[in-house]
C-alpha cells in the first residue's frame, strides 16, 4: 500500500510536471491568433477604390472570406521548426492560388491532411481510377513551413481565401 | 447526378395538320445549392514549433467561426424562348415560366403575372419585344403536379408554397386572346416571382444594418425584366403570337419616264409599278399567287416583269424558287408567257393582268414585283 502510494504519487507529480511544462511552452512561447475577414471595395471621397477588409457579416454561399493567422514570439529566444496546419473550414473551398506566407513553404492535402504536397503534385483519382490533378476546391488541408527562425517578439502572418459552398 | 431532362419541343402546325415535334434530351445543369443558413463555420490553425534543441510544441489559435446566413435568389425564365402560337379568340392559352430557388434555404414564391408595358415591350427581350395587343384574363398557377404541363382544374395554386433549395417549379399564365386580334400580332406578358416565408407566404425583408449573431436574410438577386436587383424578385417576358399568315400588298409608282425624259405624266409615258410583297405573323401562305389587273388607260410594255426576292422560305414552286432566301437577290426579269416556266405571266393566267406564282411562301418573307405600262 505505501509503495504503490509513493508510486502513485510519484507518478502524478510527474505527469502534472510534464503537462505543466508543456502547456508552458505552448501558452507563452508563441501566441496564435485566427480572424476571419471578408473584402470589400470601398470608393473613398478622392474617388479612388481601396479594398477594406472587415470582420464577417453577412455570410452567404458564395462569399470569399479572408482567413489569417498570426503567430508571435513571446520568449527571449528564437523559436525555430515553425509549422502551421489549417484544415480549409467546414462548408467552404480553398480558392486557388490564395494561399500566403512570407518566408514559407505552403504545401496543400487532399486527403484530410495524411498527405502534403506543392499544388502542381497533387492528383485525384477519376471515376476511372487514373490521377489526374486535384483542383483547389478539393484541398482539405493547408500547411506552412516557416523556413526561418521567429526571432524574440517578432510575428509571422500565413493565411488564405475560401469562399462559403 | 441530375437526371437528364427530356424536352419536347414541337413548332404549331405550319400547314394545316402538320406539326414538327423535336425530342431533345438536355442535361440539367447543377446549380450550387449552397450551404443551409444556420451552419456555423469555424477555422482553427495549429502550429508546432521547438526552441533550440527542444522538444516540438504545439500552439493552437482561437477558433474563429461565424453563422451561414440566409441567401434568398431565384430566376425566372420562359421555357420555350419563343411565343406561344394562339388563334384569335382562344380562351386558356398558356405560356410556361420556370421559377428556380437560388437561395440556400427552401423558400416559398408569390406570382404575378402582368401585361407588359409598351410597344415594343420595355426591355423586352427578343422574341418578347413586339407588343401589338393585349390578352385578357390573365391567371397565373404552378404547376402543382410537377408534371411540366398545364392541367386545367389540377394545377390551381396560384402560389408555390415551398421550394427546395436548388429546385424548380413550372408557372404558367393562362390568358385569353380577344377576337380583335389579327395574325402576327403579339402579346408580351411578363411574370415576377417574389420570394417569401414558405408556407405562411409572409413578406421576407432583409436584415437591416450590421451583421447579428443568428441567421440574417441577404437578398442575392439579379434584376429581371421588370424588377430590380436585390428586391427577393424576379421577372420574366413571355408571348402569345397569333397565329397564320398576314399577307400585304402594297403598290406604288417607282418611276415615271415621260418621252423627253423627264417624269411628267403624259401619254407615252412609262410609268414602273411596284408591288411590294410582304409575310408577317406566322406560319406559310400556300400558293401564293400575285395578281394585278393593269391600269385604265395603260398599255403594257412586253417583257417588263422583273421580281427582287429579298428574304422568306418557299416551296411547291415560285419566282422566288425553292429554299431559304438568306440574302437580297437582284432583280430579275420575267418573260410574258405562261408557258416559259418562270411563274410570272401577262395576260394569260389572268386577262390583261400581271400573274406572279410565289409558290408556299412561309412568313417572314418579302418579295418587290416590277412590271412597267405605258399611257395611252
Amino acid at each position: 500500500m505505501q509503495i504503490s502510494r509513493l508510486l502513485l504519487i510519484t507518478t502524478l507529480l510527474s505527469m502534472l510536471g510534464g503537462f505543466s511544462a508543456t502547456v508552458q511552452a505552448a501558452g507563452d512561447a508563441i501566441k496564435v491568433t485566427s480572424i476571419a475577414q471578408v473584402e470589400t471595395e470601398v470608393i473613398g471621397k478622392d474617388g479612388k477604390k481601396s479594398l477594406v477588409r472587415t470582420p464577417v457579416e453577412k455570410a452567404i454561399p458564395g462569399t470569399e472570406v479572408i482567413y489569417t493567422t498570426t503567430f508571435q514570439n513571446l520568449i527571449k529566444k528564437p523559436v525555430g521548426d515553425i509549422v502551421i496546419n489549417n484544415p480549409v473550414p467546414n462548408a467552404s473551398e480553398y480558392k486557388a492560388g490564395s494561399a500566403f506566407g512570407k518566408d514559407c513553404d505552403i504545401l496543400f492535402s487532399v486527403d484530410g491532411g495524411k498527405t502534403f504536397g506543392h499544388a502542381e503534385e497533387l492528383t485525384i483519382k477519376d471515376e476511372g481510377g487514373k490521377p489526374r490533378p486535384a483542383l483547389a476546391k478539393e484541398y482539405t488541408n493547408i500547411r506552412w513551413i516557416y523556413k526561418k527562425q521567429l526571432a524574440p517578439g517578432k510575428s509571422g502572418e500565413v493565411g488564405f481565401r475560401a469562399a462559403i459552398k | 447526378m441530375h437526371p437528364a431532362e427530356i424536352k419536347k419541343i414541337c413548332s404549331r402546325a405550319i400547314n394545316p395538320g402538320i406539326s414538327v415535334c423535336l425530342l431533345l434530351i438536355l442535361p440539367q445543369i447543377g446549380w450550387a445549392a449552397g450551404t443551409p443558413s444556420g451552419t456555423s463555420i469555424s477555422n482553427s490553425a495549429t502550429l508546432t514549433y521547438s526552441v533550440g534543441a527542444g522538444p516540438t510544441n504545439t500552439a493552437t489559435s482561437n477558433a474563429v467561426s461565424f453563422i451561414v446566413d440566409k441567401k434568398v435568389n431565384l430566376l425566372v425564365t420562359e421555357v420555350s424562348g419563343s411565343p406561344t402560337s394562339v388563334g384569335i379568340g382562344q380562351t386558356g392559352a398558356v405560356t410556361t415560366f420556370s421559377v428556380i430557388n437560388l437561395g440556400n434555404d427552401p423558400q416559398g414564391f408569390a406570382l404575378a403575372a402582368a401585361l407588359a408595358a409598351g410597344n415594343p415591350a420595355s426591355g423586352g427581350t427578343p422574341p418578347f419585344t413586339t407588343n401589338d395587343f393585349s390578352a385578357t384574363g390573365l391567371q397565373v398557377f404552378a404547376d402543382s403536379n410537377g408534371n411540366g404541363v398545364y392541367d386545367a382544374g389540377v394545377d390551381t395554386a396560384t402560389s408555390i408554397p415551398t421550394l427546395a433549395a436548388d429546385a424548380s417549379q413550372k408557372v404558367f399564365i393562362v390568358a385569353d386572346i380577344p377576337g380583335t386580334a389579327a395574325a402576327g400580332q403579339q402579346s408580351v406578358v411578363s411574370l415576377t416571382a417574389t420570394a417569401v416565408v414558405p408556407i405562411t407566404m409572409a413578406p421576407l425583408s432583409q436584415t437591416p444594418g450590421v451583421d447579428t449573431p443568428g441567421v440574417d436574410v441577404v437578398f442575392a438577386d439579379g434584376a429581371g425584366v421588370t424588377d430590380a436587383a436585390l428586391d427577393a424578385k424576379y421577372s420574366a417576358y413571355g408571348a402569345y403570337l397569333v397565329n397564320g399568315v398576314n399577307v400585304t400588298l402594297t403598290k406604288t409608282v417607282a418611276s415615271i419616264v415621260d418621252p423627253n425624259g423627264t417624269a411628267v405624266v403624259m401619254p407615252k409615258a412609262v410609268i414602273t409599278y411596284q408591288i411590294d410583297v410582304d409575310l408577317s405573323g406566322s406560319g406559310t401562305a400556300d400558293n401564293l399567287v400575285i395578281t394585278d389587273p393593269l391600269p385604265a388607260n395603260t398599255t403594257y410594255l412586253a417583257n417588263s416583269i422583273s421580281i427582287t426576292c429579298i428574304s422568306g422560305t418557299y416551296a411547291g414552286g415560285g419566282a422566288c424558287g425553292v429554299g431559304t432566301i438568306s440574302a437580297p437577290q437582284p432583280p430579275v426579269s420575267k418573260g410574258d408567257l405562261d408557258t416559259d416556266g418562270d411563274y410570272a405571266d401577262f395576260n394569260f393566267t389572268s386577262a390583261n393582268a400581271v400573274t406572279v406564282t410565289l409558290g408556299n411562301a412561309t412568313s417572314p418573307a418579302k418579295s418587290i414585283i416590277t412590271f412597267k405600262a405605258t399611257i395611252n
